[in-house]
């Protein structure tokens, strides 16, 4: 898969790279995370989820780990996805690359408010 | 239900994408189902679920072009090749429920056209029960009783071809002012003012040429006596020229000319007021000298 597909870095694949940070996830758990860390902005549908994952395999950001049963779902095995060194590098370069347009903006004081 | 319904948007996908996460998607969506309850809850769910489909099918079709698999006949390359979609067979269940939603739709369709025709005036074309000759149509910029108006067309004006010997005869020519080959009750009234135009010499009566006899450029060459006679054969011969022509001299006076009504009138054999081309011809009116 050519990584073209991944510059820019689009906001789903991001999401999901933030998702696996800290943790081993399964999908429906990744879409949960997702959810919870933007306040319920972002909710990853299984087509973007699932095709976001297949991109993000392909370039090698994230592996599949081994399936595993989940308490939550009775049991159900489930495929579990690792976050990889270069998929932890790109989600920094991007975060980065985030922060400076943050502060582009704030220079340019496009901001209302004193907390931000 | 809710189930079956997501593994029809699923069935949207590529083959290869619905192999490799089919089930995963499917066990994302019934976590989702089993946590989110309520009316208001499942909405969004399913908003959710159409809105993702219909971001990520563009996408994943736009990842793996159709890959045409291709199935050459028995003898190789001159043998004919078939090209398919999907390598998967379809399941029969899935063709049978093809077959019965084109039916219902056709059905439906046909059902829509029938009965709509009635209140969609934008259903032009289409046919109508009672009227199928006429569109239907609405416009704003032509009153409805502009609409159910009948329309008159006039017809064309035919007008006769005139008669070679009302030609010929430029006293019939004259007669006959609205050229219809019939010498009305109204000529023969105005027959003497139809007549004074075909004065031209002015001399206040009309001459065998002026009635309408030719001689050409023979007539140079031809005695006074022989002219006079040929002329006054002209004017007995056609009895137009021979009842206008009381006195028979060879022309019509200006007293013959005011006359004139008169004299026509003996010519109108079947007493219908008006003289026909069989009454003017010449050895059929038995009026004729």
């Amino acid at each position: 898969m050519p990584k073209s597909k991944l510059d820019p870095l689009p906001s789903a694949a991001f999401h999901i790279l933030l998702a696996l940070a800290e943790d081993d996830l399964h999908g429906y758990a990744i879409m949960r995370e997702v959810a919870e860390l933007t306040q319920g902005r972002v909710r990853l549908g299984p087509g973007t989820l699932y095709g976001s994952i297949k991109t993000l395999l392909e370039a090698e950001l994230i592996v599949e780990v081994d399936e595993r049963a989940d308490g939550d779902s009775g049991g159900e095995r489930r495929r579990y996805y690792h976050l990889t060194a270069g998929g932890r590098k790109l989600a920094r370069v991007e975060a980065e690359r985030l922060a400076d347009t943050l502060r582009l903006a704030r220079a340019k004081r496009i901001f209302r408010g004193a907390d931000v | 239900m809710s189930e079956r319904a997501y593994r029809l948007l699923l069935a949207l996908y590529p083959s290869r994408f619905r192999d490799e996460y089919g089930a995963a998607a499917l066990s994302l969506f019934r976590d989702r189902l089993r946590a989110e309850r309520g009316f208001v809850a499942q909405l969004q769910l399913w908003i959710d679920m159409i809105r993702d489909t219909a971001v990520s099918l563009p996408v994943e079709y736009r990842r793996e072009p159709l890959h045409f698999a291709t199935s050459h006949a028995a003898n190789g390359e001159q043998g004919l090749v078939f090209y398919q979609f999907d390598p998967e067979i379809p399941k029969r269940s899935a063709l049978i429920n093809g077959a019965l939603v084109t039916i219902v739709v056709f059905i439906g369709l046909i059902l829509f056209m029938g009965s709509a025709a009635k209140h969609a005036p934008w259903l032009i074309g289409s046919h109508h029960p009672s009227r199928s000759h006429i569109l239907p149509a609405r416009t704003d910029a032509i009153a409805k009783t502009e609409l159910d108006g009948e329309i008159k067309v006039k017809p064309m004006p035919f007008e006769p071809p005139m008669s070679p010997y009302f030609r010929l005869i430029l006293v019939l020519g004259a007669l006959d002012t609205d050229h219809d080959n019939v010498i009305s009750a109204a000529e023969i009234d105005n027959a003497p003012a139809a007549l004074r135009t075909l004065d031209k010499n002015h001399d206040g009566k009309l001459s065998a040429e002026e009635c309408g006899q030719r001689f050409g450029t023979a007539r140079a060459s031809m005695d006074a006596a022989f002219l006079k006679n040929a002329q006054l054969v002209f004017m007995r011969f056609h009895p137009v020229l021979a009842a206008l022509d009381s006195n028979h001299d060879g022309e019509i006076s200006a007293s013959e000319i005011r006359n004139a009504a008169v004299a026509l009138r003996l010519l109108d054999v079947n007493h219908d007021g008006k003289l026909t081309e069989d009454e003017l011809l010449p050895l059929v009116n038995p009026k004729t000298p």
